[in-house]
């Protein structure tokens, strides 16, 4: 056994890496010639999806409202104390509201001008299923489940594997990246593209992200390639270290999210230094969802010189678990949130991406209709919004429901049983974004409980 | 060469017998069995110096690898003059350094070096806050004996999680606090530790059961089931049902039964209603002088927040909030109407401590933090045994388990640890820990404050914050590639991505090449501004660059440095030929361990 060990080392032992480096080297000066060679940078086909993750659960029925008459009076009996009033609501008509009057979360004055401008699209009680699901079918267990409903650890994860009957470690965007991943022109980085370091979104079978800092952006290491009498001691030893074979599983895996770095870090950090800056101004807060948006859009900026068509983006937002003081949080966060989405679109139109680029909104789960003193606790199905200019804005798709505790898709206590699966949410974005209909079960497991993958119609039609 | 040798040891305040001379005697090219031996008897495996000693050496050092956050020179002759099993015992004893006082003294000594120096416009000093906690925490982790009991709070820290991501952050002194609750129990029972936290200010704030009141039917207002969540999910049963040896029992159908469904989480959110704070914060005490008003007796309900309850006190039940009615636990356990909420609360960890999930679901949490990331159900079930019964017939004995966990053979023996499945990737704030405790330090005030800040930004990991409850990673984590194909966990990995993996190197070549191991924010105590490690007994030693190899092998990659990193290491110091670049050379070697899977992955 540990002869064996031994020699096996031995033997790996005289792999260098420099040989590789060098190889990369070449590679991203063969990449900077193309590009300096051609005159059109204008690329026709790009696509990005940006993931924000509001996470801990949106208390989603106090970001979209009925406004007005008994739906009203209904949602301010039910919501108690924590009911937004009427005339503080920021009122928005949908395009086919069957009758009712909405409001959306004071914070929200932004996103209310796109919703008007037709860029935003809601999404009515949007959930995890695994089948179509009635209270009914929930009480007598006669359909599959999500596991661990109401549970953020499980919610979070199914809402990003689309797979909510098993724990799965791989995401819908990173399966993307493994089915479509070259569409890419360019091999060496990765599809996805994380500000909160490791999500399970973009996890696919070889997908791994490729995690930035939001605010330092590329991560380098540090004294790599100076070129100083230690820098070369140093940096040759660094590569050999990333370049020895590691046959054990915990020492090959910490080693290749190093390599991938590495090489990745060498043609980012170029290209995000030949960006030209927009001049729109990004606000900062203290969870740097302002930042992250900057950082997305910066890299977006550099898609052409990198060479990429297709990328996805994740942003994990923090802190949305508000079993206490829901109310001081929300208006706070969904500011943070409103004025960052307001400065990113308009950055995709200064950049002529608006129709390329859709952000989309995730959350665990909504919260219960009912308080809990000054805060709300965990419950299903919620509302989500989607932005862009391929959005077919202006309207809410699916049934809102009556915040009445008397739904018909109420379990009791205001949790709704999802009107809308997020697998049909998700199709549709995968559809517009290129994987062809009939790959999607290899992506999304359930769809075909949902969708119909010949209707040659999007599932439910929020996009162009 | 032997009296260089003797040097270095007298450094590390150890007292070398001869033989230790050997040590790194062999220029052998590289041939260097990288094994430990078995603990209870060292082979003759040692090809360099034939005496087992060095193998001694090193099973002393993996030991202390797996049982202390970071351990010195002089730890690892400790173990080696006592034998593991002693060592633990010894330990078990020792008393307890407990962060508050230090963290007290730290501010007030801070908060003085401030006011010396301040002029008219500055502002006052601010807190005590997060940052006392961390100066705290570093200056009792590199200086303390009770290494295995902060290595023990630091995994429950993990499990029984409380964050200074959310307003906690303001609250050096109730941070501290809640820490020494975790290191009071981390030997003694976990029952009590349960209760204890369960009633912490801090907790009660964090997971928002503090002024959590009873049904409200006519205002629709429930109790809140967050405590009553995480408390099943996360501190005691799990999800699911589960046999002995962790694995998931199954139905009839062959699935997975859950542990509790909404229904009970309701029944258990009524149980911690009525909680509200256990005496005024000094600050609600000063607003009270202010406004020239008694303090009420009652402080329940929820404009009382956690600024105005003192952060050190347990929280109390106030019986007018506390739900009535009988509460019906897990279906089967019924707790009777008209008691004391405080005995509802009693009855109801007494529940769930007692539930058949605990001593595996917390054995394995705690055998993955200290040994492995997936252990065997054979090794989960020995842990549940003693979990279970001490041995003297009490069960939650966490002393007796921490001892089980280490002192297993899965933990100790040579054959495991050439399992493919065996290891972990260990913590960035243990690696890095081990890295400062390891050294000699420049500080000559003696103070090592570490603002712990800088750390978890480049990192994502510092002590108690985690960005949620869920920790920094999670359990059943699986990183891309083989361990999802291979269907293994690798908690550690959640938070090594292209970001934080480099972010820990970039830290490392600061605290190694650059000289800056930790600065404070304390721009007034410039002395101790920033600590830097004192390399001058390594580079002494240096002129044999075998003997530095073999030295930083023993001490961080407990003997298991392997030929190739060997190797590599071996060609870059061989650059290194003037003596006047030596200490260069020492921080490269350490920087490069460092970095290395050989460190960064425990076997």
């Amino acid at each position: 056994m540990k002869r064996r060990k031994f020699i096996h080392n031995a033997s790996c032992a005289a792999m260098g890496s420099s040989t590789m480096l060098s190889t990369l080297l070449n590679l991203k000066a063969a990449n900077a010639a193309s590009i300096a060679n051609s005159t059109v940078v204008k690329d026709g086909d790009y696509k990005a999806l940006v993931c924000i993750l509001l996470q801990g659960g949106n208390d989603s029925f106090n970001m979209l409202m009925p406004r007005t008459g008994q739906p009203y009076q209904e949602y301010k009996t039910t919501r108690s104390n924590l009911a937004l009033k009427s005339e503080d609501m920021l009122p928005i008509t949908p395009k086919t509201s069957n009758g009712r009057d909405f409001g959306l979360h004071p914070s929200l004055q932004n996103v209310k001008r796109m919703f008007d401008e037709e860029k935003v699209a809601f999404l009515a009680n949007v959930g995890t299923l695994v089948e179509p699901t009635t209270p009914d079918d929930f009480f007598a267990e006669t359909v599959k489940l999500p596991l661990g409903l109401l549970s953020h650890s499980d919610q979070v994860q199914h809402w990003q594997t689309a797979f909510p009957q098993d724990r799965s470690a791989l995401g819908w965007g990173g399966k993307i990246s493994d089915l479509i991943g070259d569409m890419n022109n360019n091999q060496s980085i990765s599809m996805g593209i994380s500000m909160n370091g490791n999500n399970t979104f973009q996890a696919g079978k070889n997908a791994i992200a490729y995690a930035v800092d939001p605010v330092e952006g590329p991560q380098g290491i540090e004294g790599y390639l100076a070129d100083d009498g230690f820098g070369r001691i140093r940096t040759k030893a660094i590569d050999d270290i990333l370049g020895q074979n590691y046959a054990d599983l915990y020492e090959k895996t910490y080693i290749d999210v190093i390599k991938n770095s590495r090489d990745t870090f060498l043609q980012f950090n170029d290209a995000l230094k030949q960006i030209p800056t927009d001049g729109i101004i990004y606000p900062t807060d203290e969870w740097q969802v302002g930042e992250s948006f900057n950082m997305v859009k910066n890299t977006i900026a550099a898609h052409n010189i990198l060479d990429l068509q297709r990328q996805t983006f994740f942003i994990s937002f923090e802190g949305w678990d508000h079993h206490d003081e829901v109310l001081d949080a929300q208006t706070a966060q969904f500011s943070a949130l409103d004025r960052a989405l307001d400065s990113f679109q308009k950055s995709m139109v200064a950049q002529g991406l608006e129709d390329s680029v859709t952000t989309f909104v995730i959350s665990d789960f909504a919260r219960t209709l009912t308080s809990n003193g000054n805060g709300t606790d965990h419950a299903w199905g919620g509302n989500v919004f989607a932005l862009g200019g391929a959005v077919k804005g202006g309207d809410i798709y699916g049934k809102y429901p009556n915040i009445s505790l008397k739904d018909d898709s109420d379990l009791g206590g205001g949790i709704f049983v999802p009107g809308i699966s997020a697998d049909e949410y998700f199709a549709e974005l995968a559809l517009w974004f290129g994987v062809p209909a009939t790959d999607l079960p290899l992506i999304f497991p359930n769809i075909r409980n949902f969708y119909n993958l010949n209707s040659g119609q999007y599932p439910l039609g929020f996009l162009t | 060469m032997k009296n260089v040798l003797i040097l270095i040891f007298g450094l590390f305040s150890f007292l070398g017998n001869s033989q230790e001379s050997y040590l790194g005697a062999g220029n052998d090219d590289g041939v260097k069995v990288t094994t430990s031996s078995n603990f209870f008897n060292t082979e003759g495996e040692n090809t360099i110096n034939g005496s087992g000693l060095d193998a001694k050496r090193m099973e002393a050092s993996r030991l202390l690898a797996q049982a202390t956050i970071g351990y010195e020179k002089k730890h690892v002759n400790h173990v080696m003059s006592l034998g593991i099993e002693n060592w633990l015992d010894k330990q078990f004893l020792e008393p307890p350094s407990f962060l508050l006082a230090t963290h007290d003294e730290i501010f007030e000594e801070a908060k003085q070096a401030y006011d010396d120096n301040k002029s008219d416009d500055d502002e006052d000093y601010y807190g005590p806050w997060g940052l006392h906690f961390n100066y705290a925490w570093w200056q009792t982790n590199l200086t303390n004996e009770d290494l295995l009991r902060h290595r023990v709070a630091l995994a429950l820290s993990e499990i029984l999680v409380i964050s200074m991501n959310s307003d906690l952050i303001d609250f050096g002194e109730g941070l501290s606090h809640y820490y020494d609750v975790l290191l009071k129990h981390s030997f003694g029972n976990y029952k009590d530790l349960l209760k204890e936290v369960s009633l912490h200010p801090c907790m009660g704030y964090y997971l928002s059961h503090l002024n959590n009141p009873k049904t409200d039917k006519e205002n629709n207002i429930n109790p809140d089931e967050n405590y009553a969540r995480e408390v099943m999910q996360l501190f005691t049963i799990g999800l699911y049902e589960l046999d002995k040896d962790g694995s998931r029992k199954t139905n009839a159908d062959g699935n997975f039964i859950p542990t509790y469904d909404n229904d009970d989480i309701k029944e258990m959110a009524k149980i911690f209603t009525g909680l509200g704070g256990g005496d005024w914060s000094d600050e609600a005490l000063e607003y009270f002088e202010d406004k020239d008003m008694e303090p009420f007796d009652i402080f329940f309900g929820s404009d009382i927040g956690i600024y105005s309850v003192r952060r050190t006190v347990p929280l109390k039940m106030y019986n007018s909030f506390h739900e009535p009615g009988v509460k019906t636990i897990l279906k089967k356990h019924t707790i009777p109407n008209g008691q004391d909420g405080m005995k509802d609360i009693d009855d109801a960890i007494d529940i769930l401590f007692n539930h058949d999930n605990v001593g595996p679901f917390l054995g394995r949490l705690l055998i993955q933090r200290l040994v492995k990331s997936n252990p065997s159900p054979a090794f989960i079930k020995r842990i549940t045994k003693v979990f279970e019964n001490n041995g003297k017939g009490e069960r939650g004995d966490l002393a007796a388990v921490v001892k089980a966990i280490l002192m297993d053979e899965e933990a100790r023996s040579c054959e495991w640890q050439q399992d493919a499945n065996h290891g972990m990737l260990r913590e960035p704030i243990v690696r890095y820990a081990h890295l400062c405790r390891s050294l000699p330090k420049d500080a000559p005030l003696g103070n090592f404050w570490n603002n712990g800040f800088f750390f978890r930004e480049l990192t994502k990991q510092h002590p108690l914050m985690s960005p949620t409850v869920f920790n920094f990673f999670q359990p059943e984590y699986q990183p891309v590639g083989d361990f999802a194909n291979e269907n293994l966990f690798g908690p550690e990995f959640q938070i090594h991505d292209s970001r934080t993996s480099i972010g820990y190197i970039n830290h490392i070549n600061l605290s190694t090449i650059y000289d800056v191991m930790f600065f404070s924010y304390e721009q007034h105590r410039q002395e101790d501004l920033v600590v830097s490690p004192e390399l001058s007994e390594l580079v002494k030693i240096s002129g044999d660059k075998e003997a530095l190899i073999n030295e930083l092998d023993i001490m961080y990659t407990h003997g298991r440095l392997s030929d190739g990193t060997r190797k590599i290491i071996r060609e870059a110091l061989r650059e290194f030929q003037d003596p006047n670049t030596y200490e260069f050379m020492v921080k490269l070697a350490i920087y490069l361990i460092m970095i290395s899977p050989d460190y960064t992955i425990l076997k």
